[in-house]
């Protein structure tokens, strides 16, 4: 008896928050899912229901399939690799003992806190060709007297779009980082000390196994995050020069909102969304054992 | 718990924050004056008004006043949005079936909104008497299949804006051809200063447009008559665009790479003095008195090779099919295109009249900047109405990149992008029969 009252009471908790993702959520997910396989008019409406025109008109697209894509995935390989290699480095100095530590983590997190479009905006500004900080810093050295114009260039934009990723990505996987080497106990450390243990063998022997399922979550919602980062590559190139920054998300908005071809827009999200699904599953699949073994 | 159990628990997770909205690109602002409750019998025109600044609002509300004292019976609401959230917002209420009755466009989305079915043509509302106050060119912008869709509403043309100061210590007059821009643009370049002869954009919105000005006065076109072909790639186009690839590369007398530089970029390098010419529209000299009063600039038409041209844009103001009380409607549209008002709508917002009575006012006729454009105007050139413009444009655009990154050469760029927009318009002509 008692049982049931309280699996009613956590209905009830469940209820408004299950009724709001059902709203804002799943409903406009499942409406995509709907969309991407009906006639689409320029409105964006959707039209007659069953036909893989949208997805058949992406896969005819040279532009989508020989350069969208391999971008797509450079960007979220590089951005996510450098990312965790970097805030790794950041949450283990964070962990140390030194002083002014609490101030040093609070200004790891300021990035944080800044609009994403902000951030783009000033980086622009930053990397302009001749009234740029960046390059006035370049000439003010001696490093170079002809600093490169940084997104005019389409290799050179890309790595400048890529440095800005990571560069906004750092704040919260070093912080995510961080809280889990909090979680190690320093008894481990200790008798690792005790042992002989080298600096790397520690960090080999107890910090990467014992961070492994923070690892395993910061890699998949940074690789989600990075995927579907919209406004740094909008804000600083809109895809291009000659749509050389493109990424699935910024073609999508290219391809659904300004020229409105919206049937393709709905083909790219389910594309989207079907490719993170894959990767999470496969991922979590491959990486998460050890902590199933521990649970 | 399960390996399953786990890849079912991530898979949420991605369901969860993949789910989330996205950072929207842009934002409406405001929702408009709210609207008075409708007491009786008054008729309601809805206007949805696209702003062009921050003075919009308030023009907006000072019409709708003055309208509502003049016509007591009816109750005009105007919502003022942002230019970017615009058409998704109209192609939201359309397809929802809730389309405004009055909406101020851009030119380029009459022929899509003409092919809905949802714009009311004008022919018979505007009487020839009517027809008769506006500068004729004006009026093309909203031709479109043998109809008068809507009237201009925000005339704009380009021209070539002259750093006064670099030419006169050049010792040169602004350039009237090709000829002379290069040798101007020569005279005045100095990279060691980091100060450049002429602005060649290269980035996002309107690349294209920039090598248009040349097209043109090449006497090159885009399409053709009726739009089945694309006709950018000939000899004149190929020649336009190999002229702009010389100005960055032999000549060397631009900034160097363009492909960094949008027009709000370009703008700014000639706001800090560091470029001779540059071509862009009458809201330019507006930023210039604001932001450097110091600055001596100087307009000229511009250069021209076979052909004097410029590009015309006009905004159109278009009422909605659906709209109940067309009459009422209408005599908002009339009581908008008073000259008084259209005046101080030219004043506020930069924009040059479509009333003959307002281009012949002592305000335009006795400013300079006023003059040459309104002289320009009639060799303005419009842009191709086509519903699928912006795509068409996307794919121009890209051509000019690539000739101007050197990634391909210019006869083979535009060949590349000729068969682009090719295809699209074969497959936007299948879908019109």
């Amino acid at each position: 008896m008692k049982q049931r009252r309280d699996t009613l009471l956590a209905l009830a908790f469940l209820a408004p928050a299950a009724l709001l993702l059902t709203g804002v959520v799943f409903y406009p997910i499942l409406q995509t899912f709907y969309a991407s396989v009906c006639e689409v008019d320029r409105k964006g409406s959707p039209g007659a229901f069953g036909t893989l025109k949208n997805f058949h008109d992406l896969a005819a697209s040279d532009v989508f399939t020989r350069e969208i894509i391999p971008q797509t995935l450079v960007w979220t390989a590089v951005v996510v690799v450098g990312t965790m290699l970097i805030s790794m480095f950041v949450a283990l100095a964070l962990n140390e003992h030194l002083p002014g530590r609490r101030l040093l983590r609070a200004i790891v997190l300021l990035p944080w806190a800044t609009s994403l479009v902000i951030t783009a905006a000033i980086y622009t500004w930053m990397l302009h060709p001749t009234q740029g900080p960046v390059n006035g810093l370049l000439r003010a050295w001696h490093i170079t007297d002809t600093p490169p114009a940084w997104l005019a260039r389409p290799e050179l934009a890309f790595a400048s779009v890529i440095a800005v990723g990571i560069w906004v990505s750092i704040p919260f996987t070093s912080t995510v980082l961080l809280a889990g080497l909090q979680a190690i106990p320093d008894d481990l450390y200790e008798a690792a000390l005790i042992d002989g243990a080298s600096a790397w063998q520690r960090f080999r022997a107890i910090t990467l196994p014992l961070l492994r399922p923070v690892l395993l979550v910061a890699v998949v919602l940074n690789v989600i995050y990075v995927f579907n980062s919209f406004p740094i590559i909008w804000v600083m190139t809109e895809g291009g020069p000659a749509n050389q920054t493109h990424i699935i998300v910024t073609w999508m908005y290219k391809i659904a909102i300004r020229e409105r071809e919206f049937g393709q827009g709905y083909a790219m999200a389910v594309i989207t969304f079907a490719f993170l699904l894959v990767f999470a599953v496969v991922y979590s699949w491959l990486f998460g054992r050890e902590e199933v073994d521990r649970l | 718990m399960t390996r399953w159990t786990i890849a079912t628990l991530v898979a949420l997770l991605v369901l969860l924050v993949a789910g989330c909205p996205q950072q929207q690109p842009t934002e409406t602002i405001g929702g408009g004056p709210e609207a008075p409750a409708t007491g009786g019998d008054r008729t309601e025109v809805r206007f949805l008004a696209m702003e062009y600044d921050t003075n919009t609002r308030p023009f907006m509300q000072k019409v709708e006043q003055q309208f509502e004292q003049a016509n007591p019976d009816v109750d005009v609401n105007i919502e003022v949005i942002d230019w970017n959230a615009g058409f998704q917002k109209l192609s939201t209420l359309i397809a929802a079936d809730n389309a405004p009755d009055l909406a101020n466009i851009a030119t380029i989305w009459l022929p899509e909104l003409a092919d809905l079915d949802v714009v009311q043509p004008l022919d018979d509302f505007v009487s020839e008497e009517m027809r008769e106050r506006f500068i004729p060119m004006t009026l093309e912008g909203a031709q479109y299949q043998g109809h008068l869709y809507g009237l201009p509403i925000a005339v704009s043309a380009r021209a070539l804006y002259c750093n006064a100061d670099l030419l006169a210590q050049a010792g040169k007059e602004p350039p009237a051809n090709w000829d002379e821009l290069v040798e101007v643009a020569r005279a005045c370049n100095n990279p060691d200063e980091g100060i450049y002869g002429f602005g060649m954009q290269g980035a996002k919105v309107e690349t294209d447009v920039y090598w248009y000005y040349f097209l043109w006065a090449n006497g090159g076109r885009i399409l053709n008559d009726d739009h089945t072909r694309a006709v950018f790639n000939s000899p004149e186009g190929v020649e336009a665009l190999q002229f702009c690839v010389d100005l960055i590369h032999r000549y060397q007398v631009t900034e160097p790479d363009p492909t960094a530089y949008d027009r709000e970029g370009l703008q700014e390098l000639f706001k800090s003095g560091r470029l001779a010419m540059m071509i862009t529209g009458p809201w330019f000299w507006g930023m210039l008195k604001e932001d450097v009063p110091d600055l001596n600039y100087k307009l000229a038409p511009i250069p021209a090779h076979t052909d004097q041209v410029t590009m015309a844009v006009t905004d159109n103001l278009i009422m909605f099919e659906s709209c109940e009380n067309k009459d009422a409607a209408w005599k908002f549209i009339e009581f908008f295109y008073d000259p008084e008002l259209r005046l101080e709508w030219a004043e506020t917002f930069g924009m040059l009249p479509e009333l003959k009575e307002v281009a012949e006012s002592d305000y335009i006729t006795g400013s300079e900047q006023w003059s040459l454009f309104m002289s320009l105007l009639p060799t303005g050139r419009f842009v191709p109405l086509h519903p699928r413009w912006t795509t068409i444009a996307e794919e121009i655009k890209l051509g000019v990149q690539e000739a101007q990154l050197q990634t391909s050469t210019p006869q083979k760029a535009l060949d590349a992008a000729a068969e682009r927009v090719n295809r699209i318009l074969a497959q936007a002509g299948g879908e019109a029969e």
